[in-house]
């Protein structure tokens, strides 16, 4: 028999007093994140899809906007393909998470959250939700922002009856929820980069390579990548060009429980490392 | 065995690769104030980050009033930790500081508000309670370290270094704080280098050098328990108004090994094997009114002297 256990207790989980302990560190993230320049850098990208959206919805050349002339879905979904999903999604993830806990442990000030009567693991999953929640409502916003942007030539009475009676409706709650899910993905992933690596430049470059060249990749490697299963939620498919190995979408289903998963076991490697890690602030 | 009222240490050590941190250490702390001491890099601060479980042992184990450290939702409501690191959350005020963490413990608002309060109180730090701590002083940082390790009223305090930076006044202050909390019944471990500090605020003092535990025990007593040091020559001053004719009939004794005047003519140092003897053979001479004697004790019998004769001279602390 150990020390320990000579007198210690096992403690009974007290659910409400963990509910507040978990309150208390979500806001105190959010507070991070949304009060100080992080959310600055954050705001300012999460814009720039709206930006594009404006220009090509206002901007008329040879008389057309090009909204009108390649018609809004196409535009949008290019759009939102290339530039959200391909760019800010990923490295506006990147900014956050990575930093979730590396930012604290360059700032030495990550001892005083291991010093709180919460499980590492609680601490893990509360600032991580905590990000997902603060990135997800700002690149959402820019979402549901840039979409209605697509109206601009149809007017409002045309914006509302294809959000209620045509696809619009469908097609904006798609756009949400891989944004949502694109947060929870790259947010877990990126997590547990900022475990691992001191500095982001060789994993997040090598990741983002791999993440924008999935379509050259045979069938099984796809499956690896996290951009394979949100794409197959997008509601307008877009050729992948003439180079692109082409499969079959994963079932919506699939796609979502699997990235949910994936993101879950991330998580899960992600607090194995901060249970067994020690506050050794001069190695990093 | 421990009762689950002490620190527990048991045959633990640390290496960072190759290198020592702390080797084989064993001890049971118990309540009130208590007082690692050792120079820099002998590990006094990977002790208490042992014992804050933000390192973990590569032998042996530690229990908090019974409690594993492996187990930081029940240390931690009892456990309050001021560690070296001068590095505080970006942007955050003094009170946001303390505020924020003691959300963290699972407290309402109101209960939290009361607790930052006291805290800030016991540190003398509510006139700066809003402004950012980028902008205190040293020691007002150093303060406000050690009103977030308090703040929750934790039953074991341990505290790194918490004096330094501080100025004479707050120090004394702090010192104070620290007497009351041991006074309520707890556990208050601290590091310092600065010796004579500590010999005045500790009930209980451990040397750690190399990263050995080289002696442990009360103050007063440590001099006596330590067979190595009372094997040193004990250094004795007098006061009188004769001390070159005393230094002469000193030497007449085989136990005196070292005569040293002061520079004031005034009194002399000597170091003797036998310090009985030797002030019997004052009181003597005083009682044949060979010499008038203002005062005269052991020179070196505080800690200053035990941490001399136990530690390497090259190390010695300030």
């Amino acid at each position: 028999m150990t020390v320990a256990q000579e007198t210690a207790t096992p403690s009974r989980i007290d659910w409400t007093l963990l509910a507040r302990q978990v309150g208390g560190l979500v806001r105190l993230e959010l507070r991070r994140l949304l009060l100080t320049r992080r959310a600055v850098i954050l705001g300012v990208a999460s814009a720039i899809p709206v930006g594009i959206v404006l220009l090509v919805g206002s901007i008329p050349i040879g008389g057309q906007t090009v909204l009108e002339r390649f018609g809004n879905r196409i535009v949008y979904e290019t759009i939102f393909e290339t530039v959200f999903l391909g760019a800010i999604l990923f490295f506006g993830c990147l900014y956050v998470f990575f930093n979730l806990f590396r930012g604290e442990i360059l700032e030495r000030s990550l001892h005083y959250l291991l010093l709180t009567p919460l499980r590492r693991e609680v601490v893990v999953a509360a600032k991580y939700a905590a990000a997902v929640a603060a990135v997800a409502v700002l690149f959402m916003a820019s979402t549901v922002f840039s979409y209605m942007l697509i109206y601009l030539p149809v007017g409002f009475s045309g914006a509302v009856e294809d959000l209620t009676a045509g696809p619009g409706g469908r097609h904006l709650v798609a756009y949400l929820g891989v944004t949502l899910l694109a947060c929870i993905g790259y947010g877990s992933l990126f997590t547990l980069v900022g475990m691992v690596f001191r500095n982001p430049i060789i994993p997040a470059g090598a990741l983002y390579v791999w993440e924008m060249l999935h379509f050259l990749l045979p069938p099984a490697l796809k499956k690896l990548s996290v951009i394979h299963y949100l794409k197959g939620l997008l509601p307008v498919p877009l050729s992948d060009g003439p180079f692109a190995v082409v499969v079959e979408p994963p079932p919506p289903a699939v796609s979502v429980l699997g990235l949910l998963a994936f993101a879950a076991v991330v998580l899960a490697a992600t607090a194995l490392i901060i249970r067994r890690m020690e506050i050794r602030y001069t190695e990093d | 065995m421990s009762d689950g009222r002490n620190i527990v240490i048991r045959d633990v050590s640390k290496f960072y690769g190759d290198v020592l941190g702390v080797n084989r250490v064993d001890l049971e702390i118990e309540p009130g104030i208590t007082s690692l001491v050792g120079p820099n890099g002998s590990g006094k601060s990977t002790l208490m980050n042992l014992l804050a479980g933000l390192l973990r042992p590569t032998r042996g184990e530690i229990s908090v009033l019974g409690l594993p450290v492996t187990r930081p939702q029940d240390l931690f409501r009892r456990f309050g930790y001021c560690t070296q690191y001068d590095s505080f959350p970006r942007g955050a005020t003094g009170w946001q500081f303390v505020f924020s963490y003691l959300l963290l413990h699972g407290l309402d608002r109101g209960e939290a508000e009361r607790l930052t309060a006291r805290a800030l109180e016991r540190v003398g730090l509510v006139d700066s309670a809003h402004r950012r701590i980028a902008g205190y002083s040293k020691g007002m940082r150093q303060r406000i370290k050690l009103a977030q390790a308090i703040a929750h009223g934790p039953q074991v305090m341990v505290l790194d270094e918490p004096l330094n930076g501080l100025d004479p006044m707050v120090r004394a202050e702090t010192i104070e704080l620290f007497r009351q909390l041991a006074g309520e019944g707890q556990h208050v471990l601290i590091s310092s280098h600065i010796l004579h500090e500590v010999d005045l605020l500790s009930d209980r003092v451990i040397l750690i050098s190399n990263g050995y535990i080289v002696a442990e025990g009360e103050v007063p007593g440590m001099r006596a328990e330590v067979e190595e040091v009372r094997e040193q020559p004990l250094q004795v001053f007098v006061r009188c108004d004769r001390p070159q004719w005393l230094a002469g009939r000193a030497f007449e004794l085989d136990h005196v090994t070292e005569v040293q005047l002061h520079d004031d003519g005034g009194g002399l140092h000597l170091r003797t094997r036998d310090a009985d003897r030797f002030l019997r053979l004052v009181a003597e001479l005083v009682a044949e009114g060979g010499v008038e004697v203002e005062a005269v004790g052991p020179a070196d019998s505080d800690l200053q002297a035990v941490y001399r004769y136990l530690v390497d001279e090259e190390e010695e602390p300030s």
